[in-house]
């Protein structure tokens, strides 16, 4: 007799992952483009790259893509002819690898694969409990990594809010690429204020990594910014840091944001026109100087209110519009990247569930690579809060349930199992089928309530803010991962001016 | 990792230490055919048969019942673990009744009359199986003399009342009248449950408990079946 004793304790201190989703799940099934409509779309950005060109291209940008075939129009704009938009698109890798410290993170993104994380240089954070909004610094920084690193459904990480305390700005750089690797094993995206500040970033993650070479071996940190002033014009700084960023080894992100009804058309159709063309121009601007380098093509087309004229980031049609880049990007063979998730409301309520909701599964659902913003913002990029990037991440855990689908096939279809059951047990409980399946067909939030009325009330009546709270202390109180060596932590903090306090990474701080 | 376990332990050739750690853990697995054999082998080393349930049946389903409500263990698991002491308890069952040893609780379970949902009772019965409780399920659409007569045949300690409906509920109140009036119902401890039910009503009717989930149930009924042997 050969059975399989699975051993209790090896379970207890294990205990088996319950989870129905990965990342990397295929999406596309939601296509809010016809073909017909993809092909329109693209011969409106092939005439805008020729015709109307950009503005204001840096030096070295220019010098690269006049000697690709570029033009100067007679309004002075850097011009691209279509063959040559269709030849570095077609040259451009579709396939790109984001490298974890840990390998167990290694993220493949192209094709219709599905990521989630990242979000958008937020000022302010939201405190657990607060009502109010504070300036954020370098200490959130670390903390958003930590808890991300913890996270599931994130896949990586990105600064998700700026140290404003940090006046000096190469400081401010430095200390953010520091606060992230320490907090986290995740492939994470760095910003950075300006070129200049890439290469010394870059020696301190060598440092950390154990040399130049292990960096480059498995590099897993990447750069890159916003290089188009909408619309159409390049921006002279984030160009210089886009094209600086390519030193990094490993893909540069891209991202444009031109806002429907502002700085890009009012008709969505010309706003993702629009907003893929300038996300284009960014992938040119970085191939004409590195033939083939992978970029990560962020078209994010943004909605305005026209009441007010603000940015709206949690509309239907901010869904709409942004699936509908991810679709176009992808339509390219291009690594897509959309903001979703980007909710106006100001507190992690009804408001900022729905929209979050909307726009991140549409984004996910059209086979976006990197679904970004999906992590914890508030009121419109403008803040951070914890407890909503930890509500987040079941809300991704759910989205991503959705882009996995149904397999449909002899043996899910079940006939065997209903008819054992019905002429057995009489239900489905001790069914060796969801015994098998239990954990891997269900997606198991960790916070959404599912108790009866009157356990909710026996609880005390909590809203999902306040459990989530909980979960943020409980992680941050007790989640002090080392991923930096401390050998090596003492050297970076002799060679740069890290503003992190030591005693400030560890259980006895006391913080949370 | 589930493979690199031992599958090749043999009960027989274990010390009686080491096979209760082995009876619990395959308590924990559900492994009902290993149960059986190593409860039998127990009595056969002169164990008696209270000594089995309690120190190794019970004792394995307690560790089960606490991963279970720590989230370690789901639903079709603790069933399947039930099943697996329900294999033990049917050696134990016949041995218990003839030493005159108390067995841990007889209940009756049925889902009252006008209604047929039966889920959660099953759930119940399964749950009450598991922590070695003997159960009699009168199933769907009982009404009040079935289960008058059922207590009162097998001997039970308790009856479990479930109702899902708001219009069925009340017939709780019913068969709790029924017994009053036959001078029967301080003999018996009445659970109720059942989604639309709470702590008021089964107060309003005349209940000792109300239930709110199987697992509940089983902590309940142990809990005042122990206060009530402690009374008498």
């Amino acid at each position: 007799m050969s059975i399989v004793r699975r051993g209790r304790k090896a379970r207890q201190n294990n205990p088996p992952v319950a989870s129905a989703v990965r990342a990397g799940l295929p999406g596309g099934r939601y296509r809010p483009l016809t073909r017909a409509d993809e092909k329109q779309i693209h011969h409106t950005i092939l005439e805008v790259l020729e015709n109307i060109g950009m503005g204001d291209p840096i030096p070295v940008v220019k010098e690269c893509a006049l000697k690709r075939g570029c033009f100067i129009n007679d309004q002075e704009r850097l011009c691209f002819p279509k063959g040559l938009v269709e030849d570095i698109i077609a040259s451009a890798p579709g396939d790109i690898q984001f490298l974890g410290r840990d390998p167990k993170h290694d993220l493949e993104i192209g094709g219709p694969r599905v990521h989630t994380y990242g979000g958008g240089e937020a000022v302010n954070m939201l405190d657990v409990g607060a009502a109010t909004y504070r300036p954020s610094t370098l200490p959130d920084i670390y903390d958003a990594a930590r808890l991300t690193d913890r996270m599931e459904h994130i896949h990586a990480f990105s600064r998700l809010v700026v140290a404003t305390e940090i006046e000096n700005q190469l400081t401010c750089d430095i200390n953010t690429a520091y606060a992230s690797v320490a907090g986290t094993s995740k492939h994470t995206a760095l910003t950075f204020n300006d070129a200049a500040h890439v290469q010394p970033t870059l020696e301190m993650l060598y440092l950390i990594a154990g040399g130049e070479d292990k960096f480059h071996q498995r590099p897993f940190c990447h750069g890159g910014g916003c290089p188009v002033i909408s619309p159409l014009r390049y921006g002279k700084e984030n160009s210089e840091v886009c094209v600086e960023s390519i030193k990094f080894g490993a893909p540069v992100w891209v991202v444009v944001a031109p806002q429907a009804g502002a700085t890009a058309p009012a008709a969505l159709a010309g706003a993702v026109a629009q907003s893929v063309a300038e996300a284009l121009a960014a992938l040119l601007m970085v191939n004409v100087v590195e033939p083939g380098f992978p970029v990560i093509v962020g078209s994010w087309p943004f909605v305005s209110d026209l009441r007010t004229g603000a940015f709206t980031g949690g509309s239907g049609e901010e869904a709409l519009v942004s699936a509908a880049a991810a679709q176009m990007i992808n339509f390219y063979g291009l690594p897509s990247s959309v903001g979703a998730g980007m909710t106006d409301s100001k507190l992690p309520d009804y408001q900022a569930g729905y929209e979050k909701a909307l726009a991140i599964a549409l984004a996910a659902q059209s086979g976006c690579n990197n679904v970004s913003e999906s992590s914890g913002m508030l009121g419109g990029l403008m803040a951070l809060s914890l407890e909503s990037l930890v509500i987040d991440n079941d809300l991704l855990g759910s989205v991503l349930r959705t882009v996995r689908g149904i397999e449909v096939n002899e043996e899910t279809l079940s006939y065997k199992v209903m008819e054992q059951v019905v002429q057995g047990e009489g239900h489905y409980l001790r069914a060796p089928q969801t015994l098998d399946l239990m954990r891997t067909e269900y997606e198991y939030p960790a916070l959404m309530d599912r108790n009866t009325p009157g356990e909710w009330e026996a609880a005390g009546s909590p809203d999902i803010r306040r459990q989530a709270g909980e979960r943020v202390k409980s992680i941050l109180s007790s989640h002090y991962p080392k991923y930096i060596d401390p050998a090596i932590d003492a050297k970076v903090r002799e060679q740069y001016p890290i503003l992190l306090p030591r005693e400030m990474m560890g259980v006895a701080s006391g913080r949370w | 990792m589930t493979d690199e376990f031992d599958d090749d332990i043999i009960l027989s050739e274990l010390p009686d230490d080491e096979l209760v750690e082995q009876i619990f853990d395959d308590l924990y697995d559900g492994l009902a055919e290993e149960i059986a054999e190593g409860t039998q082998i127990l009595l056969d080393r002169g164990w008696s048969a209270t000594k089995v349930l309690e120190e190794a049946l019970v004792a394995g389903m307690t560790i089960v019942g606490v991963d279970f409500r720590d989230g370690i263990l789901f639903v079709p698991e603790v069933l399947l673990a039930a099943n697996a002491m329900k294999a033990g308890m049917a050696i134990l069952k016949p041995i218990l009744a003839e030493t005159g040893a108390k067995p841990v609780g007889k209940i009756v379970v049925g889902t009252v009359k006008g209604d047929i949902h039966d889920i959660g009772k099953n759930l119940v019965g399964m749950m009450m199986e598991g922590a070695g409780f003997e159960v009699i399920d009168l199933g769907i659409n009982v009404p009040a003399e079935t289960y008058i007569e059922a207590i009162e045949s097998n001997g039970a300690n308790i009856l479990g009342m479930s109702a899902l409906l708001t219009t069925t509920m009340p017939y709780m109140k019913v068969v709790i009248d029924t017994m009053i009036e036959k001078g029967i119902r301080k003999d018996y401890i009445v659970l109720v449950g059942g989604a639309p039910l709470n702590e008021e009503f089964c107060e309003a009717i005349g209940a000792d408990a109300y239930c709110r989930d199987a697992a509940t149930a089983v902590d309940v009924a142990r809990e005042l079946l122990a206060r009530a042997v402690h009374r008498n």
